[in-house]
């Protein structure tokens, strides 16, 4: 957060060191910047005011449960409704940070009665997928509010795979998360685009980048544990047609970024990322994590990669777990694996000292 | 402009005539990583991942039981492993970051060394006392090494061996109770985190490791009131309360003079979740439900308006 000083100087600034061609919107700039003020929230707020929305919706349906008022179906679609529609109309008229919390809990009480709603009336469950999935779409267009952007893009994502259980499709759970890893690649590699395109889309970025993130584990969690959710593991290498050739991508990004002077070191670089990425043909929640680390780390996303390194902590801890292979055996690909990574620390460490 | 920041970038662009490719630059300069920081990213992934993986497979290996392995050399072989690991450890060509990452391997293994004594002399692999002699066999690497993900593998053993204990001796104990002891023992590592760097200018604790702690602290300390709260009334459930009052107390205290939003936001939501509970305990009736999300929405949104105004205020003095 910056005070009028501080912005001055940074303006001043800007026009000493950029060339002659550089215009800004002072007055604007310094509105957007009081804004920020009002709507500036560190992680933790968001966390409370998203933990405490959804805490205040879990009572409140613990009191229509008691109260019985669930037993009109067509009440409880209508105070669906009308629950989401104030959530909405609520974060349109003000801007303010400070009423997330109340709009939180009545957009996730609206989108529940709304749902147990439609059930009861027998509707089917295509259908209100299809719904829900195009009220949150319709909600992330209206709101600018990074709270409620939020939750629209994890509703949406959610909605897709559950149209891939209720259809019980598993195989195109490779194509959601072919699509989840294609969109959060792009997402984050067109990052200057995507803020100076429009103000409305400059606003989205964030909670954007921070949904499609969770979205994209939401399949990999899914495929990453055996025999879980019905979803069979054999087919895991669709998933990986499209995961691996993205991290090569990536990687290939991060060396142009990083070193634009040494293409000589290009071949060397695919080699090792190939060689780690192998054994995990079948196991892409693995190389999606790796992707989720190496995406974070390049544009210095901190919350992406703390969950980027647990996610893959997690992934091998259950790929080992599932694997049925003896326990030594298991002690041998360890231990083997192990050994590599030393090599490839030396290997580095050699190439520095040169 | 040294210090243009992400926001900044975002601020600007949107509001003057920057291109997509003169901010896509000024990310690359100001914001994103360099060549130095994924020098030093690769090294400690590989680092890590080498260590963690190796460990990894030696725990199998003796997981696996080897029948036809004589316990002399099984115990030889984990002892000589501890051995080179710990001389790695004090080389003294290595870069600090290394030889940490090194030593947690090292401590991993004394803990693999107990389960195979565990294996051999049929005491249980899981006996609270196999887990109390290795965080008591291992302090001594802890404190000197001072890296915080050793402290982690530290606290999660310390706080193992309680719940063991708790499980195998101290049967006759109340579960708040043992939150109680859990709360206390990581609420004191918490205090001396934080107090550490003033008393010791070395001791600098990293920020995500003083919140981790103070985040298992406070879980404990809800946990444990809130069971407290439907459990009939016990002697330590009043002790717990008193505890936790101080400790949020100060914490609340800490938070506002350093400006910590992390303590500003943590604490008063376990408070949140507490009176939910006592409310709770009061009625079940719809009409309590009612007013419990009433009180969680108000409280929490007259929470993050206090937090607002401290950066208002904070930005403002700043001028």
């Amino acid at each position: 957060m910056k005070n009028n000083r501080q912005i001055e100087e940074i303006i001043e600034g800007l026009k000493a060191s950029e060339d002659s061609n550089f215009e800004c919107d002072e007055a604007v700039l310094f509105a957007e910047y009081q804004k920020q003020v009002e709507n500036d929230a560190t992680l933790s707020v968001k966390v409370l005011s998203i933990a405490g929305g959804f805490l205040a919706a879990l009572a409140f349906i613990g009191f229509l449960t008691i109260a019985g008022l669930y037993k009109s179906q067509t009440g409880l679609v209508l105070f669906g409704v009308v629950f989401i529609v104030a959530a909405l109309v609520l974060n349109k008229t003000f801007h303010k940070f400070i009423i997330d919390t109340f709009s939180v809990s009545i957009y996730t009480i609206g989108f529940i009665l709304l749902v147990s709603g439609l059930l009861g009336l027998h509707t089917n469950h295509n259908l209100i997928t299809l719904l829900v999935i195009g009220i949150a779409t319709i909600g992330l267009f209206v709101t600018q509010n990074y709270v409620l952007s939020f939750i629209s893009i994890l509703v949406i994502n959610g909605g897709l795979l559950q149209l891939v259980f209720v259809n019980e499709a598993y195989k195109l759970i490779h194509v959601y998360i072919g699509a989840a890893t294609l969109a959060l690649t792009w997402c984050m590699l067109n990052e200057a685009k995507l803020l100076t395109s429009s103000s409305r889309m400059a606003k989205l970025y964030d909670p954007l980048r921070i949904g499609l993130m969770i979205s994209l584990l939401y399949g990999l969690v899914i495929v990453g544990k055996k025999d879980w959710l019905l979803v069979s593991q054999n087919h895991n290498w669709f998933s990986s047609v499209v995961i691996i050739p993205v991290v090569l991508y990536v990687v290939n990004v991060i060396t142009d970024i990083v070193d634009p002077q040494t293409p000589k070191n290009k071949p060397g670089i695919y080699l090792l990322t190939i060689l780690v990425l192998a054994p995990t043909v079948f196991a892409p929640a693995i190389s999606g994590a790796i992707l989720i680390i190496l995406i974070s780390f390049m544009v210095n996303y901190k919350t992406g990669l703390v969950i980027g390194v647990v996610a893959f902590i997690y992934f091998i801890s259950i790929y080992y777990y599932d694997l049925s292979f003896s326990l030594l055996t298991k002690s041998m690909l360890l231990f083997s694996s192990g050994i590599v990574f030393l090599l490839f620390y030396l290997f580095i460490n050699e190439n520095k000292r040169k | 402009m040294e210090d243009l920041k992400r926001e900044d970038i975002r601020l600007i662009g949107q509001n003057s005539n920057w291109t997509a490719q003169r901010v896509a630059q000024l990310l690359r300069e100001k914001h994103y990583n360099n060549v130095e920081d994924w020098q030093r990213f690769l090294r400690i992934i590989f680092i890590s991942l080498g260590i963690g993986f190796t460990v990894a497979g030696i725990l199998f290996f003796f997981a696996y039981n080897w029948a036809d392995l004589h316990k002399f050399v099984k115990m030889g072989l984990i002892e000589a492993l501890i051995v080179a690991t710990t001389i790695v450890a004090v080389l003294p060509k290595l870069h600090p970051d290394i030889k940490s990452i090194v030593l947690t391997g090292a401590s991993v293994l004394v803990g693999v060394l107990f389960a195979v004594f565990g294996q051999v002399y049929q005491t249980g692999a899981n006996a609270y006392d196999l887990f109390l002699a290795w965080t008591a066999a291992i302090t001594l690497w802890v404190l000197v090494a001072g890296f915080a993900p050793l402290w982690v593998v530290y606290l999660t053993i310390l706080n193992t061996t309680i719940i063991l204990y708790s499980q195998q001796v101290a049967n006759g104990w109340s579960t708040v109770a043992i939150f109680t002891v859990l709360f206390i023992i990581n609420g004191v590592f918490l205090i001396l985190t934080l107090a550490g760097n003033k008393i010791i200018k070395a001791m600098n604790a990293p920020i995500w490791f003083s919140n981790l702690i103070a985040l298992a602290a406070f879980t404990f300390a809800s946990i444990g009131i809130i069971i407290g709260i439907f459990d009939k009334f016990r002697p330590s459930f009043y002790v717990l309360l008193l505890i936790t009052s101080l400790v949020y107390g100060v914490g609340l205290t800490y938070g506002v003079k350093n400006r910590n939003l992390f303590y500003l936001t943590t604490i008063p939501f376990s408070l949140i979740t507490i009176v939910s509970a006592f409310l709770l305990k009061q009625s079940r009736s719809a009409s309590m439900f009612l007013v419990i999300s009433i009180f969680v929405v108000a409280s929490v949104t007259l929470v993050i308006k206090q937090l607002i105004n401290l950066q208002k205020k904070q930005t403002n003095e700043e001028q």
